[in-house]
């Protein structure tokens, strides 16, 4: 048997089989492979030594993962250099591997192995998700079937991208089946047998061999009993471009998902148009955006869309002529898939319109039009450049894998998919934990002052090796928990879609800095504050398009999100461009509530900080979405819960500025080290403006009681630290003999006295008991560099009172 | 680090104990409750909390609360001595916490002829209370290391 029918053969076992049956076909697959190829004999001795080390009781997914993974990277090498029958006589190296790479005869020019082996990686794993669903069918429901034929037309996309039109053929067949049936139990059979096929073939049509015979009747099979069944849904594949409204819920339940990815599409197919006008045809971004107009188009064929899926298709084939000859893009054409673009955008907005209606118009004004034109750039064109997909494999592929090269030394900042795999949090966890205790004990080592007295230049030199070492491993290790929030922003970008359409504003969004990372944790937690914010914008921010115009303004909104690191923290800016926030009605509901004093002047900062109370709200009207005006305090509490503070900034008739600062990571903090009465304690530098030794003039005492410390003009209260906390402190007797730390707390800014400052340390924040805290002064205990325990003060709660907005006043509200 | 304690056996039940002096009393609490035993170091006192809180030391990196049994059956505090230690409990899936303690004894084996139904004392501080041990003519107090926690 070749490598490949092993391959197959160990592919289709895995879900199932023992793991001595894996152990033995494992062997096998280890003999024949042939010893030259080093690479594919490494990962075939590799698997064999996984199988020996796992028992029989081993997780039985882990143990899967595992081979997957080893299996993918086989079928990857076989494609880097094909391999035929172990020979006595091993087959001489003429070069290395890389250079010989060549896409398999047959296969359209511009795939490459690296191509194939992520299809080969996509239908094990698609396959292997429709066998789990096969065996519990009767369970499926409708909503199973949905994902089912997803996922089987996901698998037809992907055959039908790399050019394999014989398992395209039967996916769809099965697609049709399934669809068809009164039941996915139905089809069980046959999905089942068209998987064992699949991954038989698959790894031989990857290495260019013929496929195993059994399709035809396979085909057969699934046509003939698509026939006697007369599906009570027809799929007619539209001939003409028209769009059928479609009238089964089934269908209209899957339109929902179906606007989400086309949208994600849309975005993603302008970032790559956009890269294109600025930096030039590049082959990579014409290949990315030939797949997501193929898969636009999949989506819309699978919805009856007919003139999107047309358009969808004039579109791509635009973009395969590009593939071939990137000349062939040219200003003009690129225009047309522009405004190809916006039209699909309007298409999906009114069908979506139609579809929540029941009924309506699904012409979009100059649909047709910009259709024929696309369709006409190609005619025109065609004499020139003849399409030439199934280039012979010879000359072609060394061509164009070099010039992939060239296309990556060129352009590094292109999006690269990052090979990942899955790890169990908690294991993370463990790890950084681990990782803390161990810059903990080498900070106590480096520092232990018998030691460094007794060392020499070389053990020292040493020591500051292991420091650096040891502090890049922890970096590492916060590194792992980092996600980058592009999967928040993105959720946004679908948000500000359905808010658009509901509030009847035009409103677009644009998004920076979606790559910017931050921990997962607070990731997670950041998605509702922007909701919250972003409904408040389009809400109460944006005007209607009339007042806008009237005003001067672009009709349509533009609301921008954007991330960007600044220090040790990631800053998220969210502006738009509405009628900015009314102070005055702010202040006259604030006075109206009883939340302040009328006779006081309150600064713009002041003012913006009311909408931070709870349940305050200017909004004239109640509307569907944005409810009571509820939300700004719930935003403001969850930025103070991750240690982050939230600006505003506000210009009336131009906008409104939100600007969260965040901690990049809730595990280790920028600290100041303080010293009250003997003892030390950190407070986040985050929520540190300034700190300064007080002068007599600056400091006022009403009545022998209340401080207040003049800085510069400003009189804010000074807290006494070692009062509140109940300690002999020597700057409570004399603040000139102390220091002042000016906080930005959650009740606007005050000074911090302590008895003195030591400097500023990043510190790992360890939880504290609960029974600790009873008044929530600490938010954690972090080890210092000698190995005592230094508490972390919580800005919060280090000033109770409030200076203008009565505290009784706000939890009646 | 992370390992779980397996469930405590009730206190007050057959099984071993660790014993340890309070003053002149001995006081026990099940031994499967004990995570270790550590040597007094310096504790850093929490700025206000309850008044039996000693403090919070560092526990390989940990934050590990300190507290006074003594101070917490509102007797005076437990005096430094060479013979002072931190004993490290963990009742059941709880936070580890140390309790400091004037010595450690031993570990004693209760059989259920040992144990002795309690009298009523009508006393304060009796929720500590699991049961008596009665040993060598001796009397120890078994305590509830999830009661000694709660605040």
């Amino acid at each position: 048997m070749s490598v490949a029918q092993l391959l197959a053969e160990m592919t289709a076992l895995l879900a199932h089989a023992s793991p001595a049956v894996l152990r033995e076909a494992a062997g096998r697959l280890r003999a024949a492979v042939p010893p030259d190829n080093i690479d594919l004999a490494a990962m075939a001795e590799g698997i064999v030594c996984v199988l020996e080390i796992y028992g029989d009781d081993t997780d039985r997914e882990l143990l899967v993962t595992q081979l997957q993974g080893d299996l993918s990277s086989i079928a990857y090498l076989l494609t880097q250099a094909p391999v035929s029958e172990p020979t006595p006589a091993p087959v001489p190296v003429v070069a290395p591997a890389r250079t010989t790479a060549a896409a398999p005869a047959g296969l359209p020019a511009w795939v490459d192995p690296a191509m194939l082996a992520e299809f080969y990686d996509g239908q094990l794993h698609g396959l292997t998700e429709v066998e789990e669903m096969m065996l519990d069918a009767a369970s499926l429901g409708e909503a199973g079937r949905n994902k089912l034929a997803r996922i089987l037309h996901t698998l037809k996309g992907e055959s039908a991208t790399v050019g394999f039109a014989g398992l395209e053929e039967l996916y769809h067949a099965l697609e049709d089946r399934l669809l068809a049936a009164p039941s996915p139990v139905e089809v069980v059979d046959d999905a089942l047998a068209l998987k064992d096929w699949v991954l038989r073939a698959v790894p031989a049509l990857i290495t260019g061999e013929s496929a195993p015979p059994g399709r035809e009747e396979l085909l057969e099979r699934l046509r003939a009993t698509e026939a006697p069944a007369p599906p009570p849904v027809p799929l007619p594949i539209p001939t003409a471009a028209k769009n059928v409204l479609p009238s089964d819920p089934e269908a209209i339940a899957m339109f929902g998902e179906f606007f989400d990815e086309a949208a994600e599409s849309l975005i993603q197919a302008d970032e790559l148009l956009v890269s294109i006008e600025a930096g030039g045809v590049e082959a990579s971004s014409v290949d990315a955006l030939f797949r997501t107009f193929h898969t636009l188009k999949g989506l819309a064929g699978f919805l009856e869309l007919g003139s999107i899926q047309a358009l969808a298709h004039a579109v791509e084939a635009l973009l395969d002529d590009a593939r071939n000859d990137p000349s062939t893009l040219s200003a003009a054409r690129l225009d047309l898939i522009l405004r190809a673009t916006n039209m699909v955008r309007s298409a999906l907005h009114a069908t979506r319109e139609a579809v929540a209606a029941g009924s309506g118009d699904l012409v979009v004004p100059g649909f047709d039009a910009l259709l024929q034109k696309v369709l006409e750039a190609r005619r025109r064109a065609s004499v020139a450049p003849p399409p030439v997909r199934f280039a012979a494999p010879v000359a072609a592929p060394s061509a164009s894998s070099e010039e992939r090269e060239d296309d990556e030394e060129r352009k590094p900042n292109l999006a690269v998919v990052r090979e990942t795999i899955k790890v169990d949090l908690t294991r993370v966890d463990s790890l950084v934990e681990t990782i803390g205790e161990l810059v903990i004990v080498e900070a106590m080592v480096n520092n232990a002052a018998d030691l460094r007295s007794q060392i020499g230049h070389r053990t020292r030199h040493q020591l500051a090796q292991l420091s650096k070492i040891v502090r890049d491993l922890q970096r590492q290790g916060l590194a792992l928990r980092m996600v980058p929030l592009r999967g928040v922003f993105q959720k946004m970008s679908r948000l500000v879609r359905d808010l658009s359409r509901r509030s009847g504003k035009s409103i677009q969004l644009e998004l920076s800095g979606q790559d910017a990372e931050m921990d997962r944790s607070l990731a997670e937690r950041l998605g509702d504050p922007l909701v919250h914010m972003m409904r408040n914008a389009a809400d109460h921010g944006i005007e209607p398009s009339d007042q806008r115009v009237a005003a001067g303004k672009p009709p349509m909104a533009t609301i921008r999100l954007s991330a960007y690191h600044e220090g040790g923290n990631i800053i998220i800016e969210l502006s738009d461009d509405g009628r900015g926030l009314n102070r005055d009605a702010i202040v006259k509901k604030a006075i109206e509530r009883g939340l302040i004093d009328p006779s006081i002047q309150l600064s713009d900062p002041e003012a913006w900080e009311l909408i931070f109370a709870p349940g305050f709200s200017t909004a004239a009207a109640v509307t569907e979405i944005s409810g009571r005006g509820v939300g700004m305090d719930v935003v403001k509490r969850t930025v103070e819960e991750l240690r982050g503070r939230i600006q505003i900034q506000s210009v009336i008739g131009k906008g409104t500025t939100f600007r969260l600062v965040l901690p990049l990571t809730l595990a280790i903090i920028d600290g100041m080290l303080m010293v009250v009465g003997g003892r030390r304690y950190v407070l986040p530098t985050l929520s540190i403006l300034e700190s300064m030794k007080p002068l007599p003039s600056q400091l006022h005492r009403f009545a022998g009681g209340g401080r207040i410390i003049d800085v510069r003009g400003d009189q804010l209260p000074l807290v006494d630290l070692g009062g509140l906390l109940g300690v002999p402190s020597s700057a409570s007797d004399d603040p000139t003999a102390g220091f002042v730390v000016v906080v930005d707390g959650l009740r606007g800014r005050f000074g911090l006295l302590v008895d003195d400052l030591i400097g500023q340390q990043q510190v790992v924040i360890k939880h504290i008991d609960a029974t600790l805290n009873s008044e929530g002064l600490f938010s954690g205990g972090a080890i210092l560099s000698d190995g005592q325990v230094g508490l972390i003060l919580n800005p919060t709660a280090l000033r109770v009172d409030e200076p203008r907005v009565r505290r009784g006043a706000l939890e009646a509200s | 680090m992370n390992a779980t304690v397996p469930s405590v056996e009730t206190s007050g039940a057959p099984g071993r104990y660790l014993t340890f002096r309070l003053d002149r009393e001995v006081y026990g609490v099940p031994i499967l409750a004990v995570r270790e035993i550590i040597e007094l170091q310096e504790i850093s006192p929490v700025p206000r909390s309850s008044h039996w809180v000693r403090g919070v030391v560092n526990l390989r990196g940990r934050v590990l609360p300190v507290l006074d049994p003594k101070l917490r059956f509102g007797l005076s505090p437990v005096e430094p001595s060479e013979l002072t230690v931190i004993v490290v409990l963990q009742a059941d899936d709880s936070k580890p916490f140390g309790v400091l303690v004037d010595e450690v004894l031993e570990v004693l084996r209760l059989e259920p002829s040992h144990l002795a139904d309690a009298p009523t004392m009508n006393c304060d501080h009796e929720e500590f209370l699991a049961g008596f041990g009665k040993v060598r003519d001796g009397l120890v107090f078994l305590l509830d290391p999830a009661a000694l926690r709660v605040s």
